[in-house]
């Protein structure tokens, strides 16, 4: 008896302080709004095997500042631009005997994430990771589309962000890298009630817009004919003042450049990089006249 | 005679003993967020005309004929840019 009252003591001592630690991740808006964009990428968590070395290169390129989370075995930072979150740096080792990279996820707005689920197998998705809940932040889960592209969906307790032009460092765009771009739009249009619009392309390809709200939240585009390697993915950019410039940046900290910077559909260069752990991202440029017509 | 009372202290401190245990694995459990991906893109083949960037809003399309898996948007109306108006205006 006096054993188990001594194991129970130190339980009591060592676990309660545990116990009483939250994974206290913060809204995603401060003060909350009762906006909601269906459809909207709002969030982008990194998983990373070197926590450090994603924060000192994130930090040089874009100028971010990072809270750290740690409860338990989980050490997660939270980045800030300008005292808005604006992602997550999730540290977790790479898994071993697996071709696996890290990877930057995007979690896409929903106003249920439990019918989204529901709705993605419906529709010949799978699901990686069933729903959670946070407290201050919601309710989300990772699924993956019928061609294995993950994503995430998120109902954010305090709302989502407005429809602002981002600035220079926050992410300002999501594209689809798919086999069979025209029924990926169809599996996220059921899902997410996206509106698609096709668009001309020079090279043959298909590419579509996704819009919600009267306003581009994404492209699908058809794998580029001739890589060597194709595996659909999403892959999601950071807005930029100078592609060139921010390419030069992303080498310098240790970084590769994927894609030299070219003129895209906008007007504008972009950019795809990897991180020094390998991440891919994209960069874009977005200058504050880009935009012909302001949608309503 | 003391049986009966140490039997229900032994259950009552093993079921503290499980809410603690259960309290330490919910709050501290892990973080439903973050993926590798399979190492299975090279991005060799994104030539001059591969466009993967939001229209600048208003751009008429041209029409096309061929069947969609999705619903499309009648070509009458104009491709959709990205939100451009300024925080705090």
């Amino acid at each position: 008896m006096k054993s188990l009252t001594a194991l129970l003591g130190v339980l009591l001592t060592c676990g309660v302080p545990a116990a009483a630690q939250k994974f206290d991740l913060p809204p995603l808006v401060e003060p909350g709004n009762a906006e909601h964009h269906v459809g909207k990428v709002i969030w982008l968590d990194l998983v990373t095997p070197n926590l450090a070395s994603a924060k000192q290169f994130y930090s040089g390129l874009f100028g971010w500042t990072f809270r750290d989370i740690n409860v338990g075995r989980t050490d997660y930072a939270v980045a800030y631009l300008d005292g808005r979150p604006v992602g997550g740096l999730l540290h977790r080792p790479e898994p071993t005997g697996e071709q696996r990279r890290p990877a930057w996820l995007a979690f896409v707005a929903v106003r249920d994430v439990d019918v989204a689920r529901r709705t993605a197998l419906e529709h010949g998705g799978k699901v990686v990771s069933e729903p959670k809940s946070y407290p201050h932040r919601g309710r989300q889960a990772i699924l993956a589309d019928p061609e294995g592209a993950v994503f995430a969906v998120l109902a954010s307790s305090s709302g989502d962000p407005g429809d602002f032009l981002v600035a220079p460092g926050e992410w300002i765009w999501s594209s689809l890298l798919a086999e069979d771009p025209d029924k990926s739009a169809a599996f996220y249009q059921a899902l997410f009630g996206y509106d698609v619009f096709d668009v001309p392309s020079d090279d043959g390809l298909d590419h579509v817009i996704l819009s919600t709200d009267d306003y581009a939240r994404a492209s699908v585009n058809a794998l580029p004919s001739h890589s060597s390697r194709r595996h659909p993915h999403w892959l999601n950019f950071v807005r930029v003042v100078d592609a060139v410039d921010a390419a030069a940046r992303v080498v310098a900290l240790g970084g590769r450049v994927l894609v030299e910077p070219h003129v895209d559909r906008h007007g504008g260069k972009l950019a795809i990089v990897a991180d020094p752990t390998g991440a891919p991202f994209g960069l874009m440029e977005w200058s504050d006249t880009d935009s012909r017509r302001e949608p309503k | 005679m003391k049986i009966v009372p140490q039997g229900w202290r032994v259950s009552a401190l093993g079921l503290l003993l499980l809410t603690v245990l259960c309290a330490c694995t919910v709050t501290g459990g892990g973080y439903v967020g973050g993926v590798y991906e399979p190492s299975g893109s090279d991005y060799g083949g994104w030539g001059p005309g591969y466009h993967v960037a939001p229209a600048r809003g208003g751009e008429r399309r041209g029409e096309r004929s061929s069947p969609h898996a999705y619903r499309p948007q009648p070509y009458s109306r104009p491709t959709p840019s990205i939100p451009t108006r300024q925080r705090g205006r």
